[in-house]
């Protein structure tokens, strides 16, 4: 079982392919993307902006079509959502007419397709629970913290029991401290939950704090430029990951791999 | 200023302890009726708004008073005249009837607005065909449609109730699509994602997402058909309570007239207020 769950991955993208309609000729978007997650394995996907990287989520989730290559998760090919992926969006996009319990157990009346008996309200109200807002169970999102309701997305996704989580950019709208608070707190429930996930994310800092394996893209067409693991100590929230001299490395690798797109976005 | 703010006082006081019998448990009741009796329920919002009223009634009082009695008439008077105008004129089975049709109208067209918003709003195409119609029909004075309701529908209830519904479906159509296209595409993907069938995107998604915009749809309609009901027992039917206001007013009765006037003051600002409490019961997670 140990080494079945070790060697398949849960997500293999092999050479995706993403293309709109243009005015001569079509408009390349993504081109030969691939990457692999294995489970417990956090991946990140950093680019320039406009590089596709919410795109190439969308393709994961089986929302939009793609034009070439593949995409399986636990050897399924992927081509509707499936049941087993499960995504946290960038603006947390709770419904906000349902309060905090409310929309966690959205998530499980769309799998059941039918009103939740008292056991799956109450297991609505443990994921509640395990992303710490028990005391806000009957709030309207509206009432809650960016930082809180960015939480509440994430319980609704983990109320699916995903074997993969995709993550568009989850933090990306919350000031910096409460920024490096989720991401500790996010790393401390993956590793609970031992979560295969893909983060997307325009922050190199996060990329290197929060995943194993970095997938670097370009701009237009988005291509994997690089993937740069990181040789770090695992549990990164438990110590100080930021001040080690690798920390710092990796970043600067990072960076000098975006800078070029970044700079030019910039000036544009 | 000082004599008014105690009247307002008194007849509050008269008025709270002569409305819904306070429950009377034990000690308990005690105390909420003490409670009750000091008023302190009342926000300060509602005594200056209480006080406006009295103040503007103080003012017609004075104003009346020594004026020609055809032309004006003062408080006091219309409030004798009131229970002349409920026996001789019948004004409670005249306002029950105005009330029938105004609900009638009103709910059939709610129904129809919100649920043609909601068809139309699901396929596009549709949607484009019908905007400008429902756009123009909404922004036309309802009242030019009189003459030719008369026409189809005869001088009795239909046509006052078709008046009412053309009035009032209209507002609730409108917003009911504005809400259709505000929800936008996002929603609909986080329902996909998530594995919404098309039948729980319509009951979990698109319809608690369009609420708010049907209460607004009903909050624009409800004084419009207001309009429309008391316009069509003026101008087409001659019965009911603007049929009676039509009456007094014709044969000089000016008191009189005063007495259905001020019940269709009375009944549009109390549905005003219930429009508001329902929209804000029904929707809960706005502020």
């Amino acid at each position: 079982m140990s080494v079945n769950v070790k060697t398949q991955p849960v997500l293999q993208v092999s050479g995706i392919r993403k293309t709109y309609p243009g005015e001569a000729e079509p408009l390349v978007v993504l081109d030969d993307v691939s990457l692999t997650a294995y489970p417990g394995e956090l991946v990140s996907i950093i680019g320039p902006s406009g590089c596709g990287k919410t795109t190439l989520l969308r393709i994961i989730d089986g929302l939009i079509p793609h034009d070439g290559g593949q995409v399986k998760v636990l050897d399924q090919v992927v081509d509707e959502p499936p049941t087993s992926i499960a995504v946290v969006f960038q603006d947390g996009r709770l419904l906000p007419w349902r309060t905090v319990v409310q929309n966690v157990e959205f998530a499980l009346e769309l799998q059941v397709h039918r009103r939740l008996n008292k056991q799956e309200k109450e297991r609505a109200r443990e994921f509640v629970d395990a992303v710490g807002l028990g005391n806000f169970m009957k709030h309207y999102p509206h009432q809650l913290s960016g930082g809180m309701q960015q939480r509440v997305g994430v319980a609704r996704a983990l109320a699916r029991v995903p074997d993969l989580l995709l993550l568009d950019e989850p933090f990306g709208a919350l000031d910096a401290q409460t920024r490096l608070v989720m991401q500790d707190w996010f790393l401390s429930l993956q590793r609970r939950y031992s979560l295969a996930a893909v983060l997307v994310t325009h922050d190199i800092d996060e990329a290197v704090y929060m995943s194993k394996r970095c997938v670097v893209l370009t701009r237009q067409p988005g291509r994997v430029k690089r993937v740069v693991e990181f040789e770090l100590p695992d549990a990164r929230d438990r110590q100080d990951v930021r001040s080690l001299p690798e920390f710092g490395h990796y970043r600067s690798q990072l960076w000098q791999l975006l800078r070029d797109d970044a700079i030019s976005d910039a000036e544009r | 200023m000082i004599p008014i703010v105690t009247n307002d006082v008194q007849e509050a006081r008269t008025s709270t302890s002569g409305g819904p019998p306070v429950p009377t448990g034990a000690r308990s009741g005690r105390g909420r009726l003490r409670r009750v009796l000091s008023l302190r329920w009342v926000s300060a919002k509602a005594w200056w708004g209480l006080a406006g009223v009295i103040l503007f009634l103080l003012i017609w009082q004075w104003a009346g008073t020594n004026t020609n009695p055809i032309f004006f008439s003062t408080p006091l008077e219309v409030g004798r005249a009131v229970p002349e105008v409920l026996e001789t004129g019948q004004l409670l089975s005249l306002y029950l009837d105005t009330m029938r049709s105004f609900a009638i109208g009103l709910v059939g067209s709610m129904v129809v607005g919100i649920s043609l918003g909601i068809l139309t709003g699901l396929h596009a195409p549709t949607r484009h065909l019908i905007d400008p119609l429902a756009v123009a029909a909404y922004s036309t004075p309802s009242l030019v449609m009189i003459p030719c309701f008369i026409l189809w529908f005869g001088i009795g209830d239909a046509a006052k109730i078709a008046l009412i519904f053309f009035s009032a479906v209209f507002p609730a159509l409108v917003s009911t699509q504005l809400g259709m296209d505000q929800m936008g595409p996002l929603m609909r993907e986080l329902g996909r994602s998530f594995g919404a069938n098309r039948r729980e995107m319509l009951t979990r998604i698109i319809l608690p997402s369009i609420i708010p915009y049907c209460m607004t749809g009903v909050r624009l309609a409800v004084p419009r058909a207001f309009v429309a009901v008391i316009a069509a027992e003026m101008l087409i039917t001659a019965q009911g309570v603007g049929g009676l206001i039509l009456q007094y007013g014709n044969q000089f009765q000016t008191t009189f007239y005063f007495v259905p006037v001020i019940l269709v003051v009375i009944t549009s600002y109390v549905c005003t207020e219930v429009t508001k409490q329902a929209e804000r019961r029904l929707t809960p997670w706005r502020r």
